[in-house]
This record gives structure tokens, C-alpha cells and sequence, in this order.
């Protein structure tokens, strides 16, 4: 990882990382045209530098030439919807100005702010989700942004291979396996099979068929479409680990797409507070 | 018989230079054809298949031979490591104003999105066109008169030192 942060940075706004802190601490790097950077180290944000580190147009421009390897041309899709993965599992979310042809977003120019997740792996020691992993059935994640769904969902995925279970990762964006020369820079387990970079809906038709998964995992349900390919699966006897966006369960359930969600998973595992698990609920057993 | 070897030493100096300078014009012709064909390439694979420019670099460097091919090599290996790649387009067989241009042009190639990266290298095929057309009659005409000139300039330092 230091070394993809090395390529991926600024010299100089790396050299002020490493020397502030220890680089697989940090969560998110975030870089705003002539302003201070900022850094999360478990969800803590801080200033870089004594006097602000402020970020100029030329370190924006590194960070994205590095991400796209100097071909941004081959990056329009992926500027459309907001971000750039890069190698292992790092996800680089981008705001700027859109650019519309014939009423639809053609592309996003004047890049002026940059946010850089960088994917960690965690054991969790939690005797509530090895329960979970040890009994599965279809599983939900659910809390608000960057309260570590995606951190819980990589446990859960190397501890259900581990146990010999096909895991079907549908990785969109790239940042859960964390792909780097076609080798996974996380370790998933064993029995794990990645999706990497295919539209989810697209992976759901194909993937379920030609890969005979035992669950499918995936981050960040979105959508009525997403959720009805999910309950197609779970229809087909596909097990499924996901998780949601919800401030909490009330919302979840009174939303007329994602309360569908709830129709079809077993447990509900909600997060409060960054890595604060706060309820592993067996629905079957609270509807019983 | 030393005014005739020294004629002779002479005439192969004022040949030899102005087959040299023939070279000179032979070689940035070759030079910006081939920046030209690799323009080209890149219109043709950023509208279909998008390759990386590192990609695209090495398969055009791998195709053939020339300073061209060389430097843009070098370019495409810089470009994997991080570096300032645009440095590599350094010949020497370049008039000033062309390794700028040429320099300038990989400096912000590759970091506009889709369209706009399109719109600028149909515009530096337009641009080169008439380069290469202009590079191609200089090294006609002023390349050949050189060489030719060196010769005879070598026949006359012959015939009046004898």
C-alpha cells in the first residue's frame, strides 16, 4: 500500500504524510483546490502539515494522472459517476464541473476536490458476527457512510471462504479485493471469486450462472433494480451479503424500495459509530 | 602530389558534410512522419478500444525502428514509473520550435477527459500534416542542394588547389 501511495501522491504531500504519520493508519485523504489537506486516521480527520499542507492545482493533477496511468480518455464512465479506482481497493472520489451534451452528463471538468479511500483489512473480534459467518443466511450491513460497512463485509467474506463457502464478490469499483497486477492486494480467502469492474445488475444476470456462487456478496445496494436482482437470487437459492446506506432501521423500513430488502434477509447487522457494531438482529427469530 | 591528396582529404570533407547535413533533413522527416502515424494511432485506439497511453507507447515503439520510436519507448516506460516523460522527446534531429511542440504535446496528452483528448489530436493531425508535408519537400529540396553542394563544393577546392 505505501508503495501504491507513493505513485499515487505528490512527493512532497507524501514526505509530510510519512512524516505526521504511519501510512496503513491512514482511512481517507482529501484534497481540495488551495485548501489544507485533510487526513482520517479512524475517521478522525486532521490537518496536514504545521502550517497547512494546502493543495494546488498540480497536486490534483498528479493524483489523477497517476490514477488513470496518464490516460484519463479511458476514465469517462468513471469521472460520469464520481470516481476512479485505482490499484489495490484504493477508491478516489472526484467532484468538479459537469459538462452536459444534449441534457445528459458528457463528462466532469475543473476536477477542484479529490477524496481517497484507502481499504484496510480488519479481524473483528465480535462473538455476535462469528455467529452470523458460523449459521449464515442472507445478511444485511447497515449505517451511515464511512462507519465501516465495507470493512465488516471483507471480514465477513474471508471468514465465510475460509469456512469453504463459494463467495461471489461483485466489486464494482474495485475496492473491495483491491486488485493490483491482477492479483488481490486484500486477501479475501481462498474460495473467493472477484467481479471486478462489471455493472452489478450486469454481474447478477451473468455471473450467478457461470460462476455457481454459494453467496454473493456486494457494497453499497442502490437502487429498485439492484434489489430485485438481489431477491432473484436469493429466489434461485443464492445466499446474499450486502450492505446499505440507512440511517437507521425505521428509515430502512418505512423506504418503499429498501423495506423489500427486509423481506428477504435474515440478519440485520447495524452499525452505529465508526466500528461500533450496535445490533445483530435475527429478524426471522423478531417476526416469529 | 600533397596539393592532390590534400584536394582529395578536402573534397571528401565538403562531401561528407553535405550528406550529413541530407541526413539531418532525412531524419526529422522520418522523426515527424512517424510522431505524425503515431497521432494516428492514437485517434484510432481512443476512439475504440482506449488502451493505456503506456500501452499504445510500446506496442508503436515495438512496430518498427527510428529516433521516434526510441524516444517514445523511453516515454512509455517513464510513464509506468511516474516520471516527467515528456523529457524523453529530446532529439536531436529536431529544429527547436518542433521539440517544443512535440514536447508539449505529450506533456498534456492523456490528462483531458474522452472528448476533448479527441478534439486535440484531430487538431495536431491537422497541424502536422502540413508539418510533415513541409519537412518532406525540405528534406527534397534542401537536403538534396546540401549534399549536392557539398560535393561540388568539394570538386572546385580540388580543381583550384590543383
Amino acid at each position: 500500500m505505501e508503495r501504491l501511495l507513493s505513485t499515487l501522491l505528490p512527493l512532497a504531500l507524501y514526505n509530510e504524510l510519512i512524516g505526521e504519520c504511519r501510512l496503513n493508519e491512514i482511512t481517507e485523504i482529501r484534497l481540495r483546490l488551495q485548501r489544507p489537506v485533510y487526513y482520517a486516521i479512524q475517521g478522525r480527520y486532521r490537518r496536514l502539515g504545521k502550517s497547512d499542507f494546502i493543495a494546488t492545482q498540480s497536486d490534483l493533477a498528479h493524483v489523477l494522472s497517476a490514477a488513470t496511468k496518464s490516460s484519463m480518455y479511458a476514465y469517462n464512465s468513471n469521472l460520469i459517476d464520481g470516481y476512479i479506482s485505482y490499484d489495490g481497493g484504493i477508491r478516489i472520489g472526484l467532484s468538479g464541473e459537469g459538462v452536459l451534451k444534449n441534457g445528459a452528463l458528457a463528462t466532469v471538468k475543473n476536477i477542484s476536490s479529490l477524496c481517497i479511500r484507502i481499504p484496510h483489512y480488519v479481524e473483528i473480534k465480535d462473538p455476535r458476527i462469528d455467529s452470523v459467518v458460523n449459521r449464515f443466511d442472507n445478511t444485511l450491513i447497515m449505517s451511515k457512510p464511512g462507519y465501516g460497512k465495507t470493512t465488516l463485509l471483507r471480514y465477513m467474506i474471508k471468514s465465510l471462504s475460509d469456512k469453504g463457502y463459494n463467495v461471489l464478490v461483485l466489486d464494482e469499483r474495485g475496492e473491495l479485493g483491491g486488485i493490483y497486477d491482477a492479483e488481490q492486494a486484500i486477501n479475501l480467502g481462498d474460495c473467493t471469486d472477484i467481479v471486478l469492474g462489471i455493472p452489478k445488475i450486469k454481474a447478477y444476470e451473468s455471473q450467478v450462472r457461470s460462476m455457481r456462487p454459494d453467496i454473493i456478496a456486494t457494497d453499497e445496494i442502490f437502487g429498485e433494480r439492484e434489489i430485485d436482482c438481489i431477491a432473484d437470487c436469493i429466489r434461485c437459492g443464492v445466499k446474499v451479503l450486502a450492505t446499505v446506506h440507512a440511517d437507521n432501521v425505521a428509515k430502512l423500513k418505512n423506504s418503499r424500495v429498501y423495506s423489500k430488502l427486509l423481506d428477504n434477509v435474515r440478519y440485520l447487522i447495524t452499525i452505529i459509530g465508526i466500528g461500533n457494531i450496535s445490533e445483530v438482529s435475527d429478524l426471522r427469530k423478531d417476526y416469529a | 602530389m600533397l596539393k592532390f591528396a590534400l584536394g582529395g582529404i578536402l573534397c571528401f570533407v565538403c562531401a561528407y558534410l553535405g550528406i550529413v547535413g541530407k541526413k539531418y533533413y532525412d531524419k526529422r522527416y522520418a522523426y515527424l512522419k512517424d510522431f505524425y502515424s503515431f497521432v494516428l494511432e492514437l485517434i484510432d485506439n481512443i476512439s475504440f478500444a482506449q488502451d493505456r497511453l503506456s500501452d499504445i507507447g510500446k506496442r508503436y515503439a515495438d512496430s518498427g525502428k527510428g529516433a521516434f520510436r526510441n524516444d517514445l519507448r523511453g516515454y512509455s516506460e517513464t510513464l509506468e514509473d511516474g516520471g516527467a516523460a515528456e523529457k524523453c522527446f529530446d532529439s536531436k534531429y529536431l529544429k527547436k520550435c518542433d521539440r517544443a511542440y512535440v514536447q508539449e504535446f505529450f506533456m498534456n496528452l492523456g490528462k483531458v477527459d474522452y472528448d476533448t483528448q479527441l478534439s486535440k489530436l484531430n487538431l495536431t493531425k491537422a497541424q502536422m500534416e502540413k508539418t510533415v508535408s513541409k519537412a518532406e519537400n525540405d528534406c527534397k529540396t534542401t537536403g538534396n542542394l546540401l549534399s549536392k553542394l557539398g560535393l561540388l563544393a568539394g570538386i572546385a577546392i580540388m580543381i583550384i588547389l590543383a
